[in-house]
């Protein structure tokens, strides 16, 4: 069972190029996919089966942004996050299928077409993929929260002294 | 008009799929320079038939674009 998923994914070489190298464990066994389907399955249970593999909001901007970098028909002097695939970089409608398609590839999950018609900067999409992967330590805690805990605090306070 | 660009809308999103389908295709290759080629090459045959208006060539060019994918599947099968 386990050599044959080796197997399985040594041969399909494409599986074991990341853009960023970040160690994939072999030893997991996929154990609800059926290892003779396609690459298809095997994209939306693996990262949320290798739970060593820290999704943090800096990995996904630098990778997202290297990605865009790395495709010739943007020029990374202008790239910025806020910067818009077809009014600001002159992209059409194929390149962001192009680009939704390399996404694809190096976060190893699949994009449908209903989102990816929404991606219109690197913003929305780094947003988009926190959200697929539950990220959320760039997003401020909601005022009301830290006022409570303030209040709180100074109550403890208080009742020490 | 309005059902003329209705039809539109939806062969376009069409066009799209196939792109989309070859790339995710073509993103299987293994040899890089081989890969870059071929979606090059994709883009290419894409670009040539931008300007097409009438639903009938842009379908029937869609129909041959499908036949292609299925060939390059098969293919890479073979070569696998």
């Amino acid at each position: 069972m386990l050599s044959s998923t080796v197997r399985l994914l040594m041969r399909s070489g494409s599986l074991l190029r990341p853009l960023i190298i970040t160690a994939r464990p072999l030893s997991i066994k996929p154990t609800l996919i059926n290892l003779t389907e396609k690459r298809k399955t095997l994209i939306n249970e693996i990262p949320r089966r290798w739970s060593h593999v820290h999704y943090t909001y800096p990995m996904i901007e630098s990778r997202v942004m290297l990605l865009l970098r790395l495709f010739d028909k943007i020029d990374s002097n202008s790239l910025k996050l806020d910067s818009r695939f077809v009014q600001d970089l002159g992209l059409d409608s194929l390149d962001i299928v192009e680009i939704t398609a390399a996404l694809e590839d190096e976060f190893w999950t699949e994009i449908p077409d209903c989102d990816s018609d929404h991606f219109a900067t690197p913003r929305h999409v780094i947003q988009y993929l926190c959200d697929k992967y539950d990220v959320y330590e760039h997003i401020e805690p909601i005022s009301a929260g830290k006022e409570y805990l303030e209040e709180a605090k100074a109550a403890a306070d208080r009742a020490h002294h | 008009m309005n059902q003329l660009s209705l039809k539109h809308f939806i062969v376009r999103s069409q066009v799209v799929a196939l792109y989309r389908d070859i790339m995710r295709t073509l993103l299987k290759i293994d040899d890089r320079d081989y890969q870059k080629e071929m979606r090059e090459w994709a883009r290419t045959e894409f670009n040539r038939y931008r300007k097409l208006t009438d639903l009938g060539e842009i379908r029937t060019q869609v129909a041959l674009g499908r036949r292609h994918l299925n060939e390059l599947k098969l293919a890479m099968q073979m070569a696998s």
